[in-house]
């Protein structure tokens, strides 16, 4: 018997958003019915009675567009192929003008336990900046229904935006409160080449968004840790008991299988990803193996910085033993020795710890852990 | 020559000396109002932009007095700063009086007493003057009473003026000619002439500012340099009107200029005695105290190829600044430079100054210290006046540190100030007097030297309101508890930065530095950390934070093959940064290390 998460990848939305450059496509008769087909051979390519499935997570693309008998059709599916008797925690990413009375009442009926809301911003200045497919408005109802069926709700905001101030973030900040959510995760935007965002914004906006960036980060992690949140993950804050089981899976080196076009799965010790292209991966279920996932130097340093990004429990060197056999002192002694020297790390016992002011530059932390390239 | 007068002016900082000597050559006529610059005397842009004098210069005027007789005056202008003492005495001794100059509305200040002290010790003749009677704050009457029980002088000789409004001038005129002798000549005894003071100019080579005691000076005289011992031609004698008017001769008791010729500055230098040769006088005049440099840092020149450019000007500066020290020195961070000894910190920020403006040099100076006695292991004793030479703690005995004693006179209402100042800076306090009005009290601790050079004096006169004046002597090197604090930058020493200070402000002054320093550093694409260290022991730590490409991401879907790879990516470039060039310091880096104050 394996435990593990299940992803499933929804790649249809309303319209692209102007900071994503991710795959999506046109939702068609044609292009859902490709999809659930790819689907149904997806999950009975890989049908294990034996694999536990503890989370599953649909995310997107805007997961919230499928029809509920959509979601139906996969759930009968997943249940004939896996055992999905332990489910913990059922997540459907949602973006808020895809959300209604009658379907919140429906995905409580087919066993969802946890909405993610795709907010980003209670401004429609910002949300036009973004191109998102909603108004203020529409995100303020999509949380009044929201908070009314599931009291476990989660929002996504994006800071950093162009032009927005500190003040402005503390707005957000403050209007996200006032609906005591559950769980409230917080992305500094990332400008990606070849996106219509990346033609419209300013050098100036380069030069100046560190600093801001880093401000809004810690406005956020005072006004969230004073209203009970926990910083669990680095770009999430949650109440007691309530942190994404699904997302603590990724940072805890657990096993997932990822469904639908492009999704990402660790299995058996192995990444792989599927195929972009919604029509080539349901003819093919091609995939593209992460060879370099296999070498120990790579899983250590994987288990290494994933665990990190935990900024509570952080990594355990005593799991790190369990998990690879050998020391994490043996392995990453000297590396951890400078980053506590440098007050990059804290060690407390067997956990070692981002420090605070590390927070901001994590990647950097995490980059120390990984082999010099040849 | 009994026409002739000598005075100087002097005065607390902005006081308005420099004003009063502008309204005396305006009113003599020296100088038509329209041609002159704001503050004259203060010729360099450096002095009119701070709005000190720091270099003194000397002018010969006319003055036709109300007895009906036209004297022949002789300004000899003088800094203000405790740190250019040395140079007052050096203007005060070619004088026979000196105007002081007190503000009518903040009345006595230190330096009003440090310089007065300073004109009673060449038996010079006081006229107090009380100016800025203009203001609104003006009270000449309370300032009549300090000039009674403060400075002990007779209130009745203060004259009572405003420079700015042209007020009293006259008066100040008279009580020169009237109240300060005439020089003492004799122009039958061979040439003595006092250098008090010279410049360097690139077409005539030195120029020696002089006041004759006795004989005459004269061109085509053969002279020789009592000190020096070198011998020269002169090539023109004159005085400054305040420009150069060339004379026939200078007679005893008069200030002015020599030129002749010398290019090697080293062979006129202040404070020697020109004679005449063959046949000189017999005796030298006294000559200044040599000073000692107290201070010492490195300059080096941002550009290597300068190094050449420094030493010429030092060389340069050095010629009319005695007290200036320098050696050449290197060090791995900053190449080829000079170690400098100065008077004190101003006198450092002002050599600094001077050799970038005036030689366009761009410097980078490390932080200030003082020569350190230091005992090793084995027996023998080394001198370190650089934190760079300091030995490994292994090999240390014990480390002296030069110790002064510091008098300070206060108002009694600031005794308390005063103490918490000097607390916090080692001083041990020796004894207290009050003065004869007993209001006035003396202060005696011993300090060490190094605790004065940051902003001693700044506190003490920011916590006594300005009242408080403050001297200091060397008296011997004690044994202290003193470490080296080193400074890694990207997990390199920046030797530099090193400084050699006592164990308890360690790890205070540690974490100022570092902290300091990250407000400083220019953000690269990766994150740098900057530690402080005694020995292998970190103390203190700061990042400075890498430039963007370092935000945090979404792991979309758990896609972490993804992620890994873009941190594969940051940690290539990363390397390749650190290939391509290491961390620069800039200079305000340095400049800030220098000027930590205690952030209070």
């Amino acid at each position: 018997m394996i435990a593990g998460g299940m992803y499933i990848h929804v790649p249809f939305c309303v319209r692209k958003c102007k900071y994503c450059n991710f795959y999506s496509t046109e939702l068609t008769q044609e292009n859902l019915n490709i999809y659930l087909e790819g689907l149904k051979k997806e999950i009975s390519h890989y049908k294990n009675k034996d694999y536990e499935v503890k989370t599953i997570y649909f995310g997107g693309g805007t997961p919230s567009l499928l029809g509920l008998k959509h979601l139906e059709f996969i759930f009968n599916h997943l249940d004939k192929s896996f055992n999905l008797s332990k489910l913990k925690e059922v997540t459907l990413e949602a973006n808020p003008e895809s959300v209604s009375m009658n379907k919140v009442i429906g995905w409580k009926e087919l066993g969802f336990n946890r909405i993610s809301l795709g907010i980003q911003s209670f401004n429609n200045k910002s949300l036009t900046l973004l191109g998102r497919a909603h108004t203020a408005n529409q995100a303020e109802e999509a949380l009044k229904i929201l908070v009314k069926s599931f009291s476990n709700v989660s929002a996504d905001l994006i800071c950093g935006l162009p032009n927005q101030t500190l003040n402005d973030w503390e707005d957000e900040i403050n209007h996200i409160l006032e609906y005591d959510l559950k769980h409230i995760s917080i992305y500094p935007l990332q400008i990606e080449s070849d996106t219509p965002l990346s033609k419209i914004v300013k050098d100036d906006y380069y030069n100046k968004i560190d600093q801001i960036m880093h401000d809004m980060m810690y406005l956020t992690k005072d006004k969230l840790e004073i209203e009970n949140y926990r910083h669990y993950e680095i770009a999430n804050y949650a109440k007691d008991s309530f942190e994404s089981k699904h997302n603590l899976i990724y940072w805890t080196y657990k096993p997932y299988l990822g469904l639908g076009p492009s999704a990402a799965s660790f299995y058996n010790g192995v990444r792989w990803q599927n195929t972009t292209d919604l029509k080539v991966w349901q003819k093919t279920l091609k995939k593209e193996i992460d060879y370099d996932s296999q070498r120990l130097d790579i899983k250590m340093a994987e288990f290494v910085f994933l665990a990190l990004r935990l900024i509570n429990k952080g990594l355990d060197s005593n799991k790190f033993y369990e998990e690879f056999n050998v020391t994490l002192e043996k392995i990453y002694g000297e590396t951890l020795d400078k980053l506590i020297n440098y007050k990059w790390l804290t060690k407390d016992k067997n956990q070692y710890k981002l420090t605070s002011q590390a927070i901001f530059f994590a990647n950097e932390v995490f980059a120390e852990f990984l082999p010099d390239a040849n | 020559m009994e026409k002739n007068r000598n005075f100087s002016i002097i005065a607390h900082i902005d006081h308005g000396k420099s004003t009063l000597a502008d309204r005396i050559l305006e009113f003599t006529g020296a100088i038509e109002h329209r041609d002159m610059q704001e503050q004259l005397l203060d010729s360099m842009d450096l002095e009119r932009e701070r709005g000190i004098t720091i270099k003194l210069q000397a002018v010969n005027m006319s003055y036709k007095a109300k007895d009906g007789q036209t004297y022949k005056l002789n300004l000899i202008d003088t800094p203000g700063h405790v740190d250019f003492n040395y140079e007052v005495s050096r203007s005060l001794a070619a004088c026979e009086g000196a105007v002081l100059i007190i503000d009518a509305a903040q009345g006595i200040e230190a330096q009003t007493l440090a310089n007065l002290y300073l004109a009673l010790e060449q038996d010079l003749t006081i006229i107090p003057v009380i100016n800025k009677i203009d203001l609104p704050g003006a009270d000449p009457e309370a300032i009549k009473e300090q000039i009674t029980y403060e400075l002990g002088l007779d209130p009745d000789d203060a004259i009572e003026i405003s420079a700015k409004l042209g007020i009293g001038i006259e008066e100040v005129l008279e009580a020169v000619v009237k109240r300060i002798p005439a020089p003492k000549t004799d122009d039958e005894k061979p040439l003595r002439a006092l250098v008090f003071d010279s410049h360097y100019d690139a077409y005539r080579g030195v120029i020696a500012y002089v006041r004759v005691v006795d004989g005459i000076i004269e061109k085509n005289q053969k002279i020789e340099m009592m000190f020096s011992k070198k011998r020269f031609e002169v090539d023109e004698v004159g005085v400054f009107t305040p420009i150069m008017k060339t004379k026939d001769k200078l007679a005893s008791g008069n200030v002015g200029y020599v030129i002749t010729g010398e290019k090697d500055i080293n062979n006129v230098r202040v404070g020697d005695t020109m004679t005449v040769y063959p046949n000189g006088a017999e005796q030298a005049l006294p000559g200044y105290q040599k000073v000692t440099p107290m201070v010492f840092c490195g300059l080096y020149p941002s550009q290597g190829a300068d190094y050449d450019v420094l030493r010429d000007a030092l060389e340069k500066l050095q010629l009319n600044d005695a007290s200036l020290t320098f050696e050449p020195e290197n060090s791995v961070a900053l190449g080829f430079g000079f170690r400098c000894g100065f008077l004190g910190l101003l006198h450092m920020e002002i050599v600094q100054e001077r050799l970038e403006r005036e030689y366009e040099l761009d410097l980078i100076a490390t932080a200030p210290g003082v020569a350190y006695k230091v005992k090793l292991v084995d027996g023998s004793e080394i001198l370190v006046d650089n934190p760079a030479g300091m030995p490994d703690p292994k090999e240390i005995e014990y480390i002296e540190e030069p110790y002064v004693a510091a008098t300070i006179f206060t108002p009694d209402d600031y005794i308390g100030n005063v103490m918490e100042v000097t607390l916090e800076k080692r001083a041990e306090y020796k004894e207290m007097v009050y003065g004869n009005d007993g209001k006035r009290v003396k202060l005696v601790y011993e300090i060490p030297l190094a605790e004065i050079l940051y902003d001693f004096f700044d506190q003490l006169k920011s916590k006594t309101r300005g009242y408080a004046t403050f001297d200091y002597e060397f008296i011997g090197y004690k044994k202290s508890d003193l470490v080296k604090l080193d400074i890694l930058v990207n997990e390199e020493q920046v030797d530099a930065l090193s400084t050699i200070l006592h164990r308890d402000n360690s790890y205070y002054k540690g974490r100022q530095l570092v902290q300091k320093l990250r407000s400083l550093l220019p953000r690269k694409q990766f994150s740098i950390p900057i530690q402080a260290a005694i020995g292998n022991k970190i103390i203190a730590r700061e990042t400075v934070a890498a430039l963007r490409k370092n935000v945090l991401s979404k792991c979309y879907g758990g896609d972490i093959s993804r992620k890994r790879k873009l941190l594969e990516k940051q940690k290539e470039g990363k390397k390749r940064m650190k290939q391509v060039g290491s961390v620069e310091i800039p200079q305000d880096a340095f400049l800030a290390v220098l000027s930590l104050d205690d952030g209070k």
